[in-house]
């Protein structure tokens, strides 16, 4: 065999092969990173008047024993991702889908706010928690990892049977 | 023309011409003794003195002024045997050196692994050496590209692992000690390697040393060093240039597009050397433009580069090199996102990155007798750096000086064997917003011992002490040995045992860096806590020539780690940011084998070779595999070459890295940073030589990355994709 042929031989044998190899990073294998679930609207809804809002938050650290306002201030900074208004999904004994896309990182505390009043720096409240078991009001961490979307991030909203309200009372 | 360019460089330097002094010459070639053709680049030196010059492309050398009483010539060639030849003097006589091929590289002379000459065969560690022929055949612009075909080298993007010791650590701090000339060539500020401040076409080789050290180079030279040594001053009028472009190929996906336009890529490149009696001169230009593959990923250097030597007496040489290197280039710290993965981070937008940077070193070399000769060196290094909006804010920006000045004395007894004693200081100094306004000292002793009882048998020993101090901190100091053992049973036939310890002082940027603003969010901050890391390497290793055209070698090793300083990210609670500091965390063990075969085939004209590392890299502490490491690095080169046309092939593999930093990619963030595959790259090439149609030209094409493989070195970095190259090169002697 001349040298030459061989070198053929060889580069189309490397090729041949490498070619039967993917082609590596492939941008559709990755899904963009957040959660997703349902929300169980369990019992009747409040007055439109003190329905003003209702949003999905997830912090990234345990809010327990907060000052409210310094938290709300983080979710006008962007440090606390929220969704968008929720509130025309919110039909009484119903099961509805929802999604949230944020950073990836993990969520130690997921909830459903409703704002209350006219004041939008101070009056809201917790009205549903992502937990563990849904009899439970432990509040559930969620990691998202990087290129993942998590499901199965089920609350239940109850606005007449609240769970423990994070906030500390200056 | 040629003549033309002959004198007016001559017209420039004739102050230089009429300070030279006249003497007797001695001219000759050197041939192949296999086949007779002549050996273009070897180094013909007058025995036992400092003058000496590089064979042309035809093989031939012509030495001007030979000193009285010596009458031998030295001659070293990669890839062939060194030769000694006895010469006359007389007028007109020509001499003929003939040397004999040596199997693969086996008795190349080197200078990294001992402080002085040897062959290749007779160190007592493992090496690797690039020549400047691989340089050109793969169109290298970068001292990283080529370096990544070294058994046992990876990267992560510009930062260099040698057998697994680096890891990754964002550009702060650097495992691997990089030398110029044997001078250490470090950034004052952030202690890292500047590949792209090394200018290539100067390069006459560059020889890598795996396992630690320290014993010899003290901080940095911890998982290896490399040194890369540029070329001889010609002896006769010289004049090369270059020209090459090429264009990326368009992205895989249609996501990843950006831009409407192809992307190019040129350069150009030239340079001079000559010798006018006592006085040798060799000097270059370069300039690259790159558009860039990935948004905001343009750049712009420029490198001029100047080489003066001085033989104030036969056995007295100065050395003056200076190197000038300025770059534009766009930021671009990783990508937005997997989907637009040629798009930067949104905190990176409209941000570019200027550097200037210039060392300068000067060595004096004298032979004092035939036994005892000393070497001075002295290097000054300046960086001067920012990065700044398009809008013209400035973001961050450093100015360092680091300046190193070593004394070498080597020593041959007969019956005992060459001594090696020096002593070396360094000084560093930083001023810059983001690391603040800082210096450093430090000053080492070292002294090695090699034995050689016979010529099968060799032993070398060493020592060295550094004390090193960062200005308001407490200094610290290390002594780190080194042992090796060389058998050699019969000629080609080398087993090697050697043991060595490293360590590298923390830089000033891991020190003091502080700053909001690193194109992150996340915060940096100082860490002057930090203490040296050390490493200790063993290393067994075997080199066999089969036959004549075959060659195998085999490396165990094993490295132990303590403290290395490791970037930590984190969320702090009471800041409510995430923070980044450097830390002494981890205690790791690495270890491996490397299995390298070089053959040729077919009168030579083939040359065929494959490389294969293993590493296993864990934290000792908590098992788990090391972060940044690859498990698993080969690679095949096949090249066939003749007179007028060659052409070639390498196949590189690097295994997926398993374990990076997670935090990093959860905090920074790094939108889908974990996404990684293992490396598959081929690089295509041929050349062709017009010098049989009288033209002094070759012309050489590269399609690097022809499959077109989607990877990244670096989380969040994606690599080029499939580009073509196409270069002209020529040489008037």
């Amino acid at each position: 065999m001349r040298p030459i042929t061989l070198l053929r031989t060889g580069t189309l044998l490397l090729f041949l092969f490498l070619s039967s190899c993917d082609k590596g990073l492939d941008p559709s294998n990755v899904s963009e990173p957040g959660f997703g679930g349902t929300i169980t609207y369990a019992g009747p809804l409040p007055p439109p008047d003190s329905l003003r809002d209702l949003r999905i938050v997830a912090v990234p650290y345990y809010p327990i024993d907060t000052l409210f306002q310094p938290l709300i201030m983080k979710v006008l900074d962007g440090v606390i991702p929220f969704s968008a208004d929720i509130r025309s999904s919110a039909v009484p004994g119903m099961t509805v889908p929802y999604t949230m896309f944020l950073k990836p990182k993990t969520y130690y505390y997921i909830a459903v706010v409703q704002q209350f009043g006219f004041d939008p720096f101070s009056q809201w409240k917790v009205v549903g928690v992502y937990t563990a078991l849904p009899s439970d009001t432990i509040p559930q961490s969620l990691r998202i990892p990087d290129g993942t979307f998590v499901h199965d991030v089920n609350i239940t909203v109850d606005f007449y049977n609240l769970p423990p309200q994070p906030f500390r009372v200056p | 023309m040629k003549r033309s360019i002959h004198h007016i460089i001559v017209l420039l330097l004739l102050p230089i011409v009429l300070a030279a002094q006249s003497a007797p010459a001695v001219k000759g070639i050197v041939r192949s003794a296999e086949d007779g053709m002549p050996i273009a680049g070897a180094s013909v030196v007058v025995t036992r003195t400092m003058i000496g010059t590089a064979t042309d492309a035809d093989g031939r050398f012509e030495i001007r002024s030979v000193p009285e009483g010596r009458r031998t010539l030295t001659i070293t060639s990669l890839g062939h045997h060194p030769a000694v030849v006895p010469f006359t003097g007389e007028e007109g006589e020509e001499v003929t050196v003939l040397l004999q091929p040596s199997p693969v590289q086996s008795q190349t002379v080197v200078v990294t692994a001992t402080r002085r000459e040897q062959s290749l065969e007779e160190v007592p560690v493992s090496m690797n050496i690039i020549g400047a022929q691989e340089f050109e055949r793969r169109n290298t612009v970068a001292l990283d590209d080529a370096l990544r075909y070294v058994p046992g080298v990876s990267f992560q993007q510009s930062q260099v692992n040698i057998r697994a010791s680096s890891g990754y650590s964002r550009g702060v701090g650097s495992r691997v000690l990089l030398l110029i000339d044997g001078v250490p060539l470090l950034t004052g500020d952030t202690g890292e390697i500047t590949f792209e401040a090394i200018p290539v076409f100067q390069i006459d080789r560059v020889e890598v040393v795996k396992g630690a050290g320290s014993a010899l180079y003290g901080s940095g030279a911890l998982g290896g060093v490399i040194n890369v040594l540029t070329k001889e001053i010609a002896g006769r009028p010289e004049f090369w240039w270059r020209m090459y472009g090429g264009a990326y190929d368009e992205p895989a996906y249609e996501t990843w597009k950006w831009s409407n336009t192809t992307r190019w890529l040129n350069g150009q490149a030239a340079g001079y050397s000559d010798t006018f009696g006592d006085v040798g001169i060799a000097a270059s230009v370069q300039r690259l433009s790159d558009d860039g593959y990935r948004e905001q990923d343009w750049l712009r250097r420029y490198n001029a580069f100047l080489k003066l030597r001085y033989h104030l007496s036969p056995y007295q040489s100065l050395t003056v090199t200076s190197n000038l290197f300025q770059q534009y280039r766009g930021d671009f710290l990783w990508w937005k996102d997997l989907k637009n993965a040629l798009r930067p981070a949104e905190s990176q937008r409209d941000i570019r990155v200027s550097s200037l940077r210039f060392n300068t070193s000067a060595a004096y070399t004298h032979l004092l007798s035939d036994e005892f000769s000393y070497q001075a060196k002295v290097v000054h290094f300046r960086g001067n750096w920012y990065r700044d909006s398009l809008a013209g804010k400035r973001l961050d920006a450093s100015i360092s000086d680091a300046v190193v000045a070593d004394l070498q004395g080597n020593l041959s007894v007969t019956g005992i064997g060459m001594m090696t004693a020096g002593i070396t200081g360094t000084f560093d100094r930083v001023r810059a917003n983001i690391f603040g306004d800082h210096t450093a000292n430090g000053g080492a002793l070292y002294l090695q011992q090699e034995y050689q009882p016979t010529e099968q048998w060799s032993a070398v020993a060493g020592l060295r002490y550094d004390l090193h101090q960062v200005a308001g901190l407490p200094s610290h100091s290390q002594v780190t040995p080194k042992v090796g053992v060389r058998y050699s049973p019969a000629e080609g036939h080398t087993i090697r045992f050697s043991a060595g310890s490293g360590f590298r002082a923390p830089s000033i940027g891991e020190l003091y860096t502080s700053t909001r603003n690193t194109g992150s969010a996340a915060i940096i901050i100082p860490s002057v806590g930090l203490q040296p890391e050390r490493s200790e390497s063993y290393e067994v290793s075997a080199s066999h020539t089969l036959s004549a055209s075959m060659r195998m070698e085999a490396a165990l090793f094993h490295s132990d780690y303590d403290g290395l300083i490791e970037p930590q990210v984190q969320e702090d609670m009471a800041l409510q940011a995430v923070t980044l500091n450097f830390r002494n965390i981890t205690k790791a063990r690495i270890q491996g084998f490397e299995l390298s075969l070089y053959t040729l085939w077919f009168s030579k004209t083939v040359a065929a070779n494959a490389h294969y590392n293993y590493n296993w890299g864990v934290d000792a502490n908590t098992g788990a595999f090391l972060r940044f490491r690859p498990r698993h690095v080969a690679s095949i080169g096949l090249q066939y070459s003749e007179e007028t046309y060659s052409a070639g092939a390498d196949y590189r593999f690097v295994s997926r890295i398993e374990a990076i930093d997670e935090t990093l990619v959860n905090l920074a963030p790094v939108t889908n940073g974990g996404q990684r595959v293992a490396n598959h790259i081929v690089d295509l090439r041929c050349s062709y030589s017009f010098l049989d149609a009288g033209l002094p030209v070759r012309a050489t094409m590269n399609i690097n990355n022809i499959l077109g493989y989607n990877y990244n070195e670096l989380i969040g970095n994606m690599s080029p994709p499939r580009h073509i190259v196409l270069s002209f090169e020529g040489l008037i002697q």
